[in-house]
């Protein structure tokens, strides 16, 4: 606190130099890196006190950073993806000529720093073994794949895309899951590979196909430009900083819904390893954007 | 801050030093350090973080574990479904699945997201298109109420802008496709949401 008391000269007192001269020192004390919430007024900061950046807004008082990549592909010409059975990493979603999300000097969360995650792409699912899913309704006979898609409700299986990061150099030669997101990679044993489903806060679903039924029959839909979008949100509760220097979004598939002894009775995604299976089919991925926002939470 | 003005008895060289003149010049430069610094005493640019106290501008809150109610969790375990709603314990409606306070806040504007995973079970789709919607309360109010998504599966986003006024409660809802009659089981999943986060910034005036 940096108030100036000290007390006036009254009429009949003995004035001194070295009087008068300690007021003003009073003042040069207060005002010498000494100023605070005592010395202003209400409403004393504007807008202008605060240092504004017309090109980027990074003061570092709320936004920290931000970054946006997108791969320069529209809604078709993309990059094509094959699912398996098979336990493995994932592959990264191509991001063409705008790469990923990248901080060669690093990018500093500090302790209770948030990181906002935004991402979008656009999905063709038309790599579909069409015979392991038509089916007519109600009648499984002559099909052999009836005990896969059959009268017992069971679901078109479905592709996950989700966040890495990258928390240990530039040389971004060692990915990792974002926190609060599996990677599809957990051994379920019979159950297949896959994630419990309170691992997925990075993840996108993108599905492989959707069921409608039309007299008396029951199709498969293909999509064709579908869009799909996702945000994620992690606040550093470590207590310590954490230098990010990339993001990166990568796909795996296909993947089916679980809640068995083998998952521990929770639910999962895990990819299907008993036949018919679903590997083999395909997907296009199309326009992929992803941008993220360093800012402070407090 | 006023400019000092020597307009009465200004102490001048060999002249006499009067109490009250001094009073009279010194003490108003006193009281405009004392809690009188206002926007016109200070340069632009010159506030920091470190200037400012926590939650002076703004305050984030942020719910990770947004999922369908545990209580609607009862369709049972399965080699290739989920453990979720059915018909037996929904019949249609908003159902108030996620709700919390936020306290701490002030005037100014409120930023919401929230993004999550979700299927539906396609199969009687021919008695019954079955899709689900979002929305989300804000005091009771709905900021943001969506359209039906169809899709088996879906990765719903929702996002509001609106200003407030101070602390209030916000409500996350959902709502499904009632049972078509004769068609769909009771028992069998219906509906999942899960992996969703609900994020709050709160920007104040």
């Amino acid at each position: 606190m940096s108030r100036v008391d000290n007390t006036s000269p009254k009429a009949g007192d003995a004035v001194t130099a070295a009087g008068l001269n300690e007021k003003f020192t009073d003042i040069q004390t207060a005002t010498t890196a000494g100023l605070d919430e005592a010395n202003f007024r209400s409403e004393a900061l504007d807008y202008t006190k605060f240092p504004v950046n017309n090109a980027h807004g990074k003061t570092g008082i709320v936004l920290r950073d931000w970054k946006y990549a997108n791969n320069g592909v529209g809604t078709s010409g993309g990059a094509t993806y094959t699912s398996t059975t098979i336990a493995g990493a994932p592959a990264e979603l191509s991001h063409g000529a705008g790469s990923r999300l990248v901080w060669p000097l690093g990018q500093e969360l500090a302790a209770n720093d948030m990181l906002r995650a935004h991402f979008w792409l656009w999905a063709d699912a038309v790599g579909i073994d069409e015979s392991k899913y038509k089916v007519a309704y109600g009648n499984a006979s002559g099909n052999p794949y009836a005990a896969l898609v059959g009268i017992d409700e069971t679901d078109i299986p479905v592709w996950v895309a989700w966040l890495q990061w990258d928390i240990t150099s530039n040389a971004l030669a060692n990915w990792t899951e974002v926190p609060g997101q599996g990677d599809f990679d957990s051994n379920f044993s019979s159950a297949g590979n896959g994630s419990y489903c309170d691992e997925m806060l990075a993840t996108a679903v993108i599905p492989h196909g959707s069921r409608y039924a039309f007299s008396g029959q029951t199709y498969l839909l293909k999509h064709t430009d579908l869009p799909v979008r996702r945000s994620y949100n992690y606040v550093n509760d470590t207590g310590s900083p954490i230098t990010i220097y990339g993001l990166r979004l990568v796909i795996n598939g296909l993947f089916h819904p679980v809640c068995s002894s083998f998952t521990s009775n929770k639910n999962a995604l895990t990819k299907k390893i008993s036949a018919p299976t679903w590997d083999g089919e395909t997907i296009e991925i199309n326009g992929v954007t992803l941008g993220a926002l360093v800012q402070r939470t407090t | 801050m006023p400019a000092a003005k020597f307009s009465e008895a200004q102490t001048v060289n060999q002249g006499l030093v009067d109490a009250r003149g001094f009073n009279a010049n010194y003490d108003p430069l006193k009281g405009v350090l004392n809690g009188g610094l206002d926007r016109t005493s200070t340069e632009d640019g010159w506030v920091s973080r470190t200037h400012l106290a926590p939650n002076a501008l703004h305050k984030v809150v942020l719910d990770t574990s947004v999922e369908l109610s545990t209580g609607l969790q009862n369709s049972g375990t399965s080699a290739f479904r989920f453990d979720c709603l059915r018909y037996e314990d929904y019949g249609g409606g908003w159902y108030a699945n996620t709700s919390f306070n936020v306290s701490g806040l002030r005037e100014g504007m409120l930023h919401l997201e929230f993004s999550g995973l979700a299927w539906c079970n396609k199969f009687y789709t021919d008695a019954n298109p079955k899709g689900f919607g979002i929305r989300v309360l804000w005091n009771g109010i709905a900021v943001v109420h969506t359209g039906r998504w169809y899709t088996e599966w879906s990765t719903p986003y929702v996002s509001a802008d609106f200003p407030i006024t101070g602390d209030g409660t916000l409500s996350l809802e959902f709502e499904f496709s009632p049972p078509a009659p004769g068609t769909d089981s009771s028992t069998s999943p219906q509906f999942h949401l899960w992996g969703g986060h609900i994020l709050v910034v709160a920007r104040f005036r």
